[in-house]
């Protein structure tokens, strides 16, 4: 507890409690109506500093929490530009630019940094990125923020689908032209893309997926330490941008990820790792789940049917593991408690390294 | 007004941004943007031109981020950041000392007294009075009332925002309640009190 004995009028006027207490949003008001009883030489005080608190008051200016979010990821995605643009763009070497200009001469850079051919052309409705679905340009680059509380359907002109999830926003051309798809991302979505010779890229501040025709699941929220990259089936390519900076190594520093595989990116060590997803699924084109039922069947017999059917690969010793026989049955188990019963079975364990399954231990006699 | 980020978690995240971390800095100006588009908006009340020097500050600090020094208080250096971005932008060219250009904004605000919760008649028309005789204050000892009473800054701060010495800072204060207990014949049980600010 502060030591309000000894508080002056100013003290008072500046603590956050007694505001509250005075503009009567406070968690404590009996305290506040005892402090008076208490401290009766306090009394006067407290009142001067209560009329200075609703003296000093201002007209809150009007601006909301979207408003807010908007500009703080506008800062990072302005920010985040590769860097030679960006020194250029807004550095301190022209002041005399107007912002409303620079804005979209910023804008532009990003585009034309990637090399794709689109140009902004510039409009004075400097309020438009408020907007729930935004024509920046010339109706080449569509925005689409989704503030409703279910995830949002959008068809690009490829045929792709993505399945934007509240509070994301996804940067997009209404006509996809030149040698790549390519699309920004803040926030999470599901892609289904379209297999076309162009590859699809997915743009999360420095982290780029790249695909022929698959299905994933991207999550970047700004706020959040790590991105991730799920892939659902077929097979992507993620890797950062500040790794492919220097000239003279070509070779991206990446990862390749298949079905059930995943890529989480730490933005601050700006480092890649594969892993799997938390729950893999069968991929292998079945009608319906496949049970698997066992009678005194080889471990490795059993490992490979799974690895078939998840298209996760799995490393283990065969030869220790030969002499293990299962009688058993999975169902509709997880690919986890599939394992675990294995592992149970004969004693060993199983953990995930680089998006693979490692199974150890010391076999059957 | 809402309750704002703690100094020590600013701190933190002070240090965060300063080895590299934009999302600290994003943090940041999050917490931040409400008292310092409050405050732009008082220097400049022109949305879109606050909007956009706020922009331009935090993509200049995030540029300086591995040579910028430690800072006692976040917000009061963002505050000034901002002031100095502004008034560059107003004077239309470019001038690295803000001491050129101290005298040459108007600072506007208007106080409004927040009467819910009273019921007292007599209460009312002394506040009202206040209000009135604080409104009529030269624009500057407007500023530092606004500054210690609304943003809460401490004198050093202020007299960093404001780009005064502290002790100008003080008598400033002074000054301002001076003239408002001069002005004001009704409630004089009230100016002991406030002259022991």
């Amino acid at each position: 507890m502060k030591n309000y004995e000894k508080y002056t009028v100013e003290d008072f006027v500046l603590d956050d409690d007694f505001r509250d207490w005075v503009q009567g949003v406070s968690q404590q008001e009996t305290f506040w109506l005892t402090f008076v009883q208490r401290h009766p030489e306090k009394k006067q005080d407290l009142h001067i500093a209560e009329q200075l608190v609703r003296v000093a008051t201002v007209a809150a200016e009007r601006l909301s929490e979207k408003e807010i979010r908007d500009e703080v990821q506008d800062f990072i995605e302005k920010a985040t530009l590769p860097t030679d643009s960006a020194e250029e763009l807004y550095g301190d070497s022209t002041p005399q630019r107007s912002m409303a200009w620079s804005a979209w001469v910023v804008a532009a850079s990003i585009l034309l940094a990637l090399g794709i051919g689109w140009y902004v052309i510039t409009n004075s409705d400097t309020t438009q990125h408020n907007r729930y679905v935004a024509e920046v340009t010339d109706n080449k680059l569509v925005e689409t923020f989704n503030d409703s509380s279910k995830p949002l359907t959008i068809q690009l002109s490829d045929g792709s689908e993505v399945l934007l999830s509240p509070q994301s926003r996804l940067r997009y051309p209404s006509q996809f032209s030149g040698s790549s798809r390519t699309i920004y991302l803040t926030g999470e979505a599901v892609f289904s893309v379209k297999r076309r010779p162009e590859p699809f890229m997915v743009y999360t501040g420095d982290m780029v997926t790249k695909v022929l025709g698959t299905r994933f699941v991207v999550r970047a929220f700004y706020m959040e330490k790590k991105y991730s990259v799920q892939v659902l089936s077929g097979k992507v390519s993620v890797y950062t941008t500040k790794s492919s900076r220097s000239i003279q190594n070509r070779e991206v520093k990446g990862l390749i990820l298949t079905a059930n595989q995943a890529a989480i990116y730490e933005k601050e060590a700006q480092q890649l790792t594969k892993t799997l997803v938390a729950n893999p699924a069968q991929v292998k084109a079945t009608p319906a789940p496949v049970d698997f039922i066992y009678d005194e069947v080889a471990l490795p017999a059993i490992l490979n049917e799974l690895e078939v059917h998840y298209g996760i690969p799995m490393q283990y010793d065969k030869q220790s593991f030969n002499n293990c026989k299962i009688t058993a049955t999975l169902t509709n188990e997880t690919l986890y408690e599939k394992l675990d019963m294995l592992c149970k079975t004969v004693s060993a364990s199983y953990e995930i390294v680089d998006g693979q399954i490692l199974i150890s231990g010391k076999g059957c006699e | 007004m809402s309750k704002r980020l703690a100094p020590q978690d600013a701190h933190e995240l002070w240090q965060e941004y300063r080895s590299g971390d934009i999302y600290a800095l994003a943090k940041i100006m999050q917490a931040y943007y409400p008292d310092l588009y409050h405050w732009g908006m008082r220097l400049r009340p022109d949305k879109d031109f606050v909007k956009d020097c706020i922009q331009e500050t935090f993509l200049n600090l995030w540029k300086i981020h591995a040579t910028i020094n430690e800072v006692e208080n976040v917000r009061s250096y963002l505050m000034v950041m901002l002031k100095t971005r502004i008034l560059r932008e107003l004077s239309g060219k470019y001038v690295t000392h803000q001491t050129n250009l101290s005298d040459e904004y108007a600072f506007s605000v208007e106080f409004s007294a927040d009467l819910r919760l009273i019921e007292e008649e007599n209460e009312v028309y002394q506040l009202r009075k206040l209000e009135q005789m604080i409104n009529t204050l030269p624009a500057r000892q407007k500023e530092l009332i606004y500054l210690r009473f609304y943003q809460s800054l401490s004198f050093e701060q202020i007299s960093e925002v404001m780009q005064l010495g502290r002790q100008s800072v003080y008598n400033l204060l002074q000054k301002s309640l001076n003239s408002l207990r001069k002005n004001w014949a009704i409630g004089s049980f009230l100016l002991p009190g406030l002259l022991c600010l």
